[in-house]
């Protein structure tokens, strides 16, 4: 299966989920092995209701698995409460969803902020590199609009600017694309591909888009609640010390 | 997170929905400047009709009488009997007896009181012009300003003015058997005494005396100090005499007003609790609207302490606006209409009063359980919040 070396950054480990429907017990998940190796970009194929969007949520800690575990780095997810889960979001993950979240009441570059802020950044700080990070993305004109103010491809954009700023292990985007005509989906997923190969983050994706599989470097194909099979299409080895330890500084060489 | 970007978060919020964040204030506003108003309203009722009569002196004092008895009297040897109870520092007695004050060419219809200077003080007799009599063996005579102005003495001549008065001395104050007699006296003014009542005069108690009084209408018996009157006023009764005090009315008073409060402060209490469901109305649609923005707040990673301070911080802003908006609003009220009376009653000539008051430590107090409450109004909500599954609230619609 795997052909990256080292220890995976996720490990899944035989994870079940059933939800409770009325009387009837659905399992969702059946029985999920996986392990994600740094520097992969994984794309989780598969039909709505196929339960990739149940195991991105389980891999983030935000849905408790049946029976099973997530390993991040060699700790345990689900030994860990849930405030100390929320702990792991904020400083392991970057997380983009489908339809992009706001802050409705903060503007563009106080919500990309927002991930520094519950880490405790001060607030100058955080918005000195919110701002940067929009640099990046060329986005800075609209540091100061409400998000709501923005079209679909930028706010995804913004939200990939939030999802980054705090120089996470991994991005997990659950359908980025999902809401976006083809340009702005390509763009978007170019910048995906951008953080993959230059900064060597880990990104795990979902989506339905067979024509998105030229981006991943492994894909995984569910069908009702298993996985079907994994494809590797390009070997990953990452050798972590070669790049940079901070994100941002992937396009300019240097480190905010 | 910081405890600052977590007031940021709650300021934010609130400024995102200025409409509704106004309106709730100003229900709390509203609420708080009524308490504010009809507190000082009630203390400032009570602190005028305390003040006329809150000199310490009095509240040391006893007033005797015979009432409606036949067989008691009030004469030397009363007095002495009252003195030499335990804990009285002084016994004075007094007659009083209707008049006829003629000066110069007016005459007009009075009372004539016989009280010697130490009753005077006792009294705390408060004059306006001239002194009161210290010889109590002179013809000096004190008079209100009603006497004066009816007499018609301007003040420049009224200190030195010689006065004729014709007293008619009851039976009751003369020995046993004599019938009641009316006797002319000449009086030398010494000083008016700051009263508009009815028209009186004091004269020293032997004006009285010398015309063969025994028998004293009334008596000031002063304690050594106000923790002695009850025992004393017990004793007093004991012999068959009627007694009063001071302290007695101003307990009175007091309690009138300790009633008369919490009937206000419960009016009060209900145009709060009317805020408080208010608030509580308002937070928990703030929270309905941001549920899904609670669940991505915590899918990023956000504490359940936090996401419970934003809100909690929330409604303790809403009541923090409101109250000290209140407590303007209430404080303004007041001084408003203690400005309007001030004004109103220099214009007309009379004396101007102090309507509403209320001490600061009582506002700061007000302030405090006004702030409490809303936090209390917060706790449910901001619990609730705190509470909620990201993933459920993520998929709220």
């Amino acid at each position: 299966m795997g052909i990256s070396s080292g220890p995976p950054i996720i490990g899944i480990q035989n994870i079940n989920k059933a939800f409770q429907v009325g009387k009837n017990q659905v399992d969702v998940l059946k029985g999920v092995d996986l392990n994600i190796m740094p520097g992969e970009f994984v794309i989780l194929f598969g039909q709505s209701g196929c339960g990739k969007s149940t195991l991105l949520n389980t891999i983030i800690g935000l849905e408790r698995p049946n029976s099973g575990d997530i390993i991040i780095r060699g700790r345990k997810l689900y030994d860990l409460g849930e405030d100390a889960r929320a702990k792991v979001r904020q400083d392991r993950f970057g997380i983009v969803h489908q339809q992009a979240n706001w802050i409705k009441s903060l503007n563009v570059v106080e919500n990309v902020a927002y991930p520094l802020m519950i880490s405790g950044y001060s607030r100058r700080a955080a918005i000195k590199r919110a701002e940067r990070t929009l640099e990046l993305l060329k986005l800075a004109e609209f540091s100061r609009y409400t998000p709501t103010e923005l079209s679909g491809g930028q706010q995804q954009k913004v939200s990939i600017c939030r999802a980054i700023i705090n120089n996470p292990w991994i991005i997990v985007a659950d359908e980025p694309t999902g809401n976006l005509d083809t340009v702005s989906a390509d763009e978007v997923m170019g910048i995906f591909k951008t953080i993959n190969e230059q900064a060597r983050r880990t990104i795990l994706m979902v989506s339905h888009n067979p024509e998105y599989e030229k981006y991943a470097t492994k894909v995984i194909y569910m069908k009702d609640g298993i996985i079907e099979k994994i494809v590797n299409r390009k070997d990953v080895k990452v050798d972590e010390d070669q790049y940079p330890s901070d994100l941002l500084a992937m396009a300019r060489g240097e480190v905010l | 997170m910081r405890p600052s970007y977590l007031l940021y978060l709650s300021y934010r919020n609130l400024f995102s929905h200025k409409m509704r964040t106004i309106l709730t204030a100003s229900g709390v506003a509203i609420s708080v400047a009524f308490v504010v108003f009809l507190i000082s309203f009630a203390l400032g009722l009570q602190r005028i009709s305390t003040d006329q009569i809150s000199n310490i002196n009095a509240l040391q004092v006893l007033d005797v009488s015979i009432g409606k008895s036949k067989i008691l009297s009030l004469n030397d040897e009363t007095i002495d009997k009252f003195t030499k109870l335990g804990n009285v520092s002084e016994a004075q007695p007094q007659v009083s007896a209707a008049a006829r004050i003629k000066a110069g060419d007016s005459s007009i219809d009075g009372v004539i009181y016989g009280k010697n200077n130490s009753y005077l003080k006792l009294d705390d007799t408060r004059i306006s012009l001239g002194e009161q009599y210290e010889d109590n063996s002179s013809d000096g005579a004190l008079i209100n300003i009603a006497a004066q102005k009816q007499l018609g003495v301007s003040d420049v001549d009224i200190i030195g003015k010689d006065i004729s008065v014709d007293v008619v001395i009851r039976s009751e104050s003369l020995e046993k058997g004599s019938g009641t007699k009316t006797v002319k006296e000449d009086l030398k003014i010494v000083g008016v005494i700051n009263d508009t009542s009815a028209p009186f005069v004091y004269v020293p108690l032997h004006i009285f005396i010398d015309n063969g009084v025994v028998n004293y209408t009334n008596a000031k018996v002063k304690m050594e100090s106000k923790d002695y009157v009850n025992q004393a006023k017990l004793q007093i009764e004991s012999m068959g005499f009627n007694t009063t005090s001071i302290k007695e009315t101003i307990d009175q008073i007091n309690q009138f007003f300790a009633i008369f409060q919490v009937v206000l402060v419960s009016f009060g209490g209900i145009a709060i609790i009317v805020a408080c469901l208010g608030m509580f109305n308002t937070l928990t649609i703030s929270l309905i609207e941001k549920t899904r923005e609670v669940g991505f707040m915590k899918a990023l990673g956000t504490m359940r302490s936090n996401i419970y301070w934003i809100f909690t911080l929330e409604s303790m802003l809403i009541g923090l606006f409101g109250s000290v908006a209140g407590v303007a609003i209430g404080l303004g009220a007041g001084g408003i209409l203690n400005y309007s009376i001030f004004a109103l009653a220099s214009g007309s000539g009379n004396q101007a009063v102090e309507l509403f008051y209320i001490p600061a430590v009582l506002v700061v107090f007000i302030l405090f359980i006004s702030l409490m409450i809303s936090l209390l109004t917060g706790l449910y909500p901001a619990r609730r919040a705190a509470k909620i599954s990201a993933l459920d609230a993520m998929r709220y619609e």
